[in-house]
């Protein structure tokens, strides 16, 4: 994920343009030949228009010519029909096509972020270049359409018309490649401020977002107002827009005045190119009729060729940065490995190994050894903070242990295809989601390979006892389970329930549950833990929990402190040695005496 | 600088740019309207200029001066409509900034202002979500595209104006289609807008896939259930109804929009045609002509396209400006943003008579009848299930909802007759969804008594609630960052956020402190040291628990058992245990953890 090799614009160009024509080849096609054809006419529309005015300013001293006027004539209108149908047609495709394209790209996107390691999500810098390749979606589409354009519609122009005029006068179509030389470089130069300002900008967009958040969002608005804390906030997100606005306006301002001195340029070409024209009509070697109308025509094109480079181009050039951190992402390389399943309750092995989070000196797990038994249920208790979730997720394969090794069923974790071995393993997270789709797709969620079975899902709701009401679940199974959606909230407890079903739903021979009952009510947890003991009968179990009564049902008990495994061993051996296990049991049970 | 409270339409688009930036407004609207001028201006002196050109080839007598004078016109709006884009640009983007450091934080002061059952409210909560979206840049956008309209309409007329000099009825006729084109044009916007606003529910539900997809909460379970194909086919499908829908409405309407343009274009035909007359009989000069005709042929698509595009930009301005109408006429005071009150008043007594309440969206009572009171230096424990309406309590007593049946006294005067101000200074809170503020370890704390600032207060709680061990792993100490937001910023555990939360509610000299399920994922040891700690410091102070772990209810002087939103019993652990009652049965059923041992 850190390697941000520079690529240049050209190769990006080209594997975008492949998986837009792969997204949609047909509608690719069709638009190009539409564009293409706008291109073409929007060029004849000039010749037409010069034929037609040499012909009027010749037949004004000669009356004979009426049939070649009224050929042009024929000529320019339908060229001028044309127009709006070929228009209409772009109209309508344009905007379906990006959206089309759009979609396509955005698809990759999620499937590439279902490929990035889950620790990856704990590093601030990897979370922005996320953030910047999703910004770079949109703009990677502009790039393609602006591109498309370019080849279609303003490169055939430019080369008929420039075609044109270099037969009636040679000169005025390489001035017209100098004048705009300078205005393409500012359009270069442009890109690489604006590729720059994007990479500073990031930080601090989150930043004022944020800030945004703890004012007005339901997750931080009661306590906010509290505390009273909306100037503190109010003063840290004015500050940060401030910011965004300096280092916004200082690139906007050296960019603007940039180009306007490469126009002095342009303008001065345009300049000797009105005076070389009136010269050449003067001293003869034009026609009349070729000088008005090549005048005329001369403006068009200069005022296509400026939108070209100005709106087009500027545009590409300006969105060039977002765009390479799309595509730089797009092609990071994926872990890839042995595609293995485990078919029986796996035998974990820990060996030496070690974690630390990103942007952390101190290791969470440090120098953990362990053999855990098929079939075995361990539970692992511990302070906050000592590494017990963490834990948890080495064992599984979620993260891959810095130093040592970890592996299930007898393969390294770091070494085999991590979403073929989570086929059989399941686990309910202690920060398990809430999503705002139906009950039924809730629970199933945890296996989308198979198509829904509602006996296994009535079968793991039971397992967790959820009650399912008339009045909260309206629909039954079918419940929205989201306000937002039309649907219903649920408290903790319910959603707690929602989460443990879901984790009893997917098949498995090894589970994890990380405080599975945090938020379910005293008197209801007994009866889940003899449930657990049940259901995890003959798999691989690990149980995470701060209620110590609960530790008893596992056949082992760990206890963590500090990254480490401090006492290893059943309830009754535990209780009986004096201890941190015994400490923290008496401490809790004292409450209850 | 605020907004009235009032009905928000197509002049407000105008007026709030030129309230929060006057000089940049004013820039742009000059520069387009010059741009609008311009093109007529450049007709004119092309026409002039092939005319001075003809004239001097042909007479020979003519001074180069007539023929440098259009020339010079040329160039000048050559200058002009090249350069005055970037100089737009630069006024738009000054324009947004201006806006975005005051009407964007003005907006943002309007919510915090809000009055709290707004932020519980599905509906309104979209409504602010779609009023806070990058406002100054739909401000901005919606400003420049009205003069855009202006400097179209301008650039039309110049060319109509002329055409009407020559050929009066042809103007006319243009003029007349124009109009029909134009409402055509609006309708398009309006049926556009519809069928976006279709469209966004199909998008919301497509965004949250997307969160869901691609965001930091759900990476555990996308990556251990592995249902990111699955999920991303509901994304693709979401968004492809609403691309469908979208495309619909677009055919619809440039089909219409092209009808114009067939229209216009038939029109410019017949003008080319009948202009040749006049230049053959020597009435229009063949300058004007080829100006007239080269900018009528351009009027095609300004008047088929371009015209219809501003139209339905503006219209979706419109909508917006509809949302910001509803948005400010939402009930708020800006007492809600005062800070605490520096000297609280000391509670005596806090007693609610007869309180019920309904949430706002809701059918059901939360509360019935309430009854309680409370009395300074007593700790309190409400213990009952999850949705009794122990939450719902302390709500109201921090005067988030307002509107209750019954009475809330406070020292026996209402609750209703206190300031916001006195209200936050009163009480100190540990929410169960305590925030978790991404900035300094320092700041977090100190956000618990902002009046006040004293570094020595914060040693001493985080001596008292165990925090140290977590500073001393900190980069830069109390100074650190915490959480995802910035950089070199550091993530601690669930229960270190939660000592947190606890500090900053020990920083308050609030008289009454609540904590709000404070336990949930605290391990055993920090569980009892915080008891103990807590029973040590709020010594004389009155406390309220709310807790399902019933152990600690112990130290409570008063246990209130909640059930249905009333209290359906009180009295001290003794009086509960001896009563046989819900709270018995809750207590031995956690007690039966730790039994066999004992």
């Amino acid at each position: 994920m850190k390697s941000k090799n520079p690529k240049s614009l050209f190769k990006m160009l080209i594997s975008l343009i492949i998986n837009t024509f792969k997204a949609c080849p047909i509608y690719f096609t069709f638009k190009s030949f539409i564009e293409l054809m706008l291109g073409t006419f929007l060029a004849l529309n000039i010749i037409a228009l010069q034929s037609l005015f040499d012909e009027v300013s010749i037949s004004l001293t000669d009356d004979r010519m009426y049939g070649k006027l009224i050929i042009d004539l024929i000529f320019l209108f339908i060229c001028i029909e044309a127009n709006p149908f070929l228009n209409c047609i772009n109209t309508i495709i344009y905007g379906d096509f990006e959206k089309k394209v759009t979609l396509k790209f955005e698809y990759l996107f999620n499937q590439k972020c279902s490929k990035i390691n889950p620790i990856d999500f704990e590093n601030t810098s990897i979370l922005d270049e996320i953030d910047k390749a999703k910004k770079g979606i949109i703009n990677s589409v502009r790039l393609v359409t602006s591109v498309m354009d370019a080849v279609f519609i303003y490169l055939p122009y430019f080369v008929i018309v420039g075609i044109y005029l270099y037969n009636i006068k040679p000169s005025l179509i390489i001035i017209i490649l100098v004048i705009f030389l300078p205005s393409l470089i500012a359009q270069i130069v442009k890109g690489k401020l604006f590729y720059n300002l994007e990479d500073t900008i990031a930080p601090i967009r989150r930043e004022y977002n944020y800030y945004e958040q703890c004012i007005t969002s339901r997750e931080y608005f009661k306590e906010t107002r509290i505390l009273g804390a909306y100037q503190y906030f109010n003063k840290l997100y004015s500050k940060t827009l401030v910011i965004l606005n300096q280092k916004n306006f200082k690139v906007k301002k050296k960019s603007t005045f940039m180009e306007l001195k490469l126009k002095v340029i342009t303008i001065s070409g345009y300049l000797i190119t009105l005076i070389l024209l009136t010269n050449n009509v003067l001293n003869g070697s034009i026609t009349i009729g070729t000088f008005g109308a090549v005048l005329a025509s001369y403006q068009l094109l200069t005022n296509m060729m400026n939108e070209f480079i100005s709106i087009t181009i500027g545009k590409v050039m300006k969105e060039s940065g977002s765009v390479r951190n799309f595509v730089i992402f797009l092609e990071q390389p994926e872990k890839s490995g042995d595609k293995i399943t485990i078919d029986s309750a796996p035998e974990i092995i820990v060996d030496h190994a070690s974690f630390n989070y990103p942007n952390r000196n101190e290791e969470a797990i440090s120098d953990v050894s362990l053999v855990v038994h098929s079939g075995e249920t361990v539970a692992i208790v511990g302070e906050n903070g000592a590494g017990k979730s963490t834990f948890v997720k080495l064992i599984s394969g979620l993260y891959l242990p810095s130093k040592g090794k970890v592996s299930i069923g007898g393969y390294d974790t770091s070494e085999i295809d991590t979403s073929h071995l989570f086929m059989n393993i399941s686990s309910v997270f202690q920060n398990y989601q809430k999503y705002k789709i139906s009950l039924e797709d809730n629970v199933a969620i945890s296996d989308t390979e198979t198509v829904i079975d509602e006996n296994r899902v009535e079968c793991a709701l039971n397992m967790a006892d959820l009650n399912i009401t008339n009045e909260v679940f309206s629909d039954g199974y079918k419940t929205i389970l989201s306000k937002e959606f039309d649907g219903t909230d649920l408290s903790g407890g319910q959603w707690q329930r929602i989460a443990i079903a879901r984790g009893l739903y997917k098949n498995h021979n090894m589970i994890l549950l990380d405080e599975p009952t945090a938020a379910i009510d005293p008197n209801e947890e007994t009866i889940i833990y003899q449930k657990f003991k049940e259901i995890s009968k003959g798999k691989t179990s690990f149980i995470v929990t701060h209620r110590l009564g609960a530790a008893k049902i596992a056949d082992r008990i760990l206890v963590f402190s500090d990254g480490q495994i401090l006492q290893d061993g059943t309830h009754n051996a535990l209780i009986n040695t004096e201890g941190k296990y015994r400490d923290m049991f008496y401490a809790q049970s004292k409450w209850y005496n | 600088m605020t907004l009235k409270d009032k009905q928000y339409d197509i002049k407000d688009i105008l007026k709030i740019p030129f309230q929060y930036s006057p000089f940049y407004s004013f820039l742009i609207i000059i520069l387009k309207v010059i741009g609008g001028i311009v093109p007529t201006i450049s007709m004119l002196a092309t026409a002039g200029f092939i005319n001075a050109t003809i004239n001097k080839l042909q007479k020979n007598n003519d001074t180069y001066i007539s023929i440098v004078i259009p020339l010079v016109c040329i160039v000048i709006c050559a200058i002009y409509s090249w350069c005055s884009t970037q100089l737009i640009e630069l006024a738009e983007a000054k324009l947004e900034n201006n806006l975005r450091k005051t009407f964007r934080v003005f907006i943002v002061e309007r919510i915090a202002s809000l009055k709290y059952n707004y932020i519980e409210n599905a509906e309104s909560c979209n409504l602010i979500s779609r009023v806070i979206k990058e406002p100054e840049t739909q401000c901005q956008k919606g400003f420049s595209k009205f003069f855009d309209l202006v400097y179209l309409i301008l650039k039309i007329l110049g060319i109509l104006i002329i055409l009407f000099t020559q050929i009066w009825w042809a103007a006319i006729i243009i003029f007349l289609i124009a109009i029909p084109v134009f409402k055509i044009a609006i309708k398009g916007g309006e049926v556009n807008y519809a069928a976006y606003r279709e469209a966004q529910k199909y998008n919301r539900k497509a965004n949250y896939y997307s969160e869901v997809l691609t965001g930091r909460d759900a990476v555990s379970e996308r990556a251990l259930f592995n249902y990111s194909d699955k999920v991303n086919e509901y994304w693709y499908s979401q968004f492809d109804q609403s691309r469908k829908l979208m495309r619909k409405a677009n055919i619809n309407w440039a089909r219409q929009a092209g009808l114009g343009g067939f229209a216009t274009s038939l029109l410019t035909a017949s003008i080319v045609i009948l202009l040749i007359f006049p230049v053959k009989s020597g009435v229009l000069t063949i300058g004007l002509f080829i100006s007239i005709i080269n900018n009528v042929v351009s009027l095609i698509p300004d008047l088929s396209w371009e015209l219809p595009e501003c139209a339905e930009v503006l219209a979706q301005n419109l909508e917006y400006m509809k949302d910001l109408s509803a948005f400010i006429n939402l009930d708020n005071n800006s007492e809600y943003l005062d800070l605490p009150d520096k000297n609280p008043i000391c509670i005596e007594t806090v007693e609610f008579k007869k309180v019920s309440f309904r949430y706002p969206d809701s059918k059901q009572f939360i509360l019935n009848n309430l009854c309680i009171k409370i009395e300074k230096g007593k700790h309190y424990a409400f213990v009952g299930i999850n949705g009794a309406g122990k939450s719902t309590i302390i709500k109201l007593l921090l005067g988030l909802y307002e509107d209750f049946d019954g009475e809330i006294l406070i020292n026996g005067i209402s609750i209703k007759n206190y300031t916001q101000s006195q209200l936050k200074s009163m009480f100190s809170v540990v929410f169960q969804d305590y925030a978790k503020y991404a900035v300094t370890l320092k700041d977090n704390i100190l956000l618990g008594n902002i009046q006040e600032n004293s570094i020595s207060e914060i040693l001493n709680i985080m001596n008292i609630i165990d925090l140290n061990n977590v500073v001393n792993n900190l980069p830069n100490g109390i100074d650190s960052y915490l959480g995802k937001i910035h950089h070199n910023s550091v993530d601690i555990s669930g229960g270190q956020w939660q000592r947190v939360a606890m500090a900053r509610a020990m920083m308050s000299c609030a008289t009454i402190r609540i904590l709000d399920e404070p336990t949930a994922s605290l391990d055993p040891i920090s569980e009892s040291k915080l008891y103990e700690k807590f029973e040590e410091i709020s010594k004389g102070q009155t406390t309220i628990f709310i807790s399902h772990r019933l152990g600690s209810t112990k130290l409570a002087d008063i246990i209130y058992v909640i059930e249905n939103g009333s209290v359906i019993e009180k009295g001290n652990y003794y009086d509960l245990m001896k009563n046989n009652g819900t709270y018995s049965r809750m207590f031995e059923s956690q007690r039966s953890w730790y039994e066999n041992e004992k």
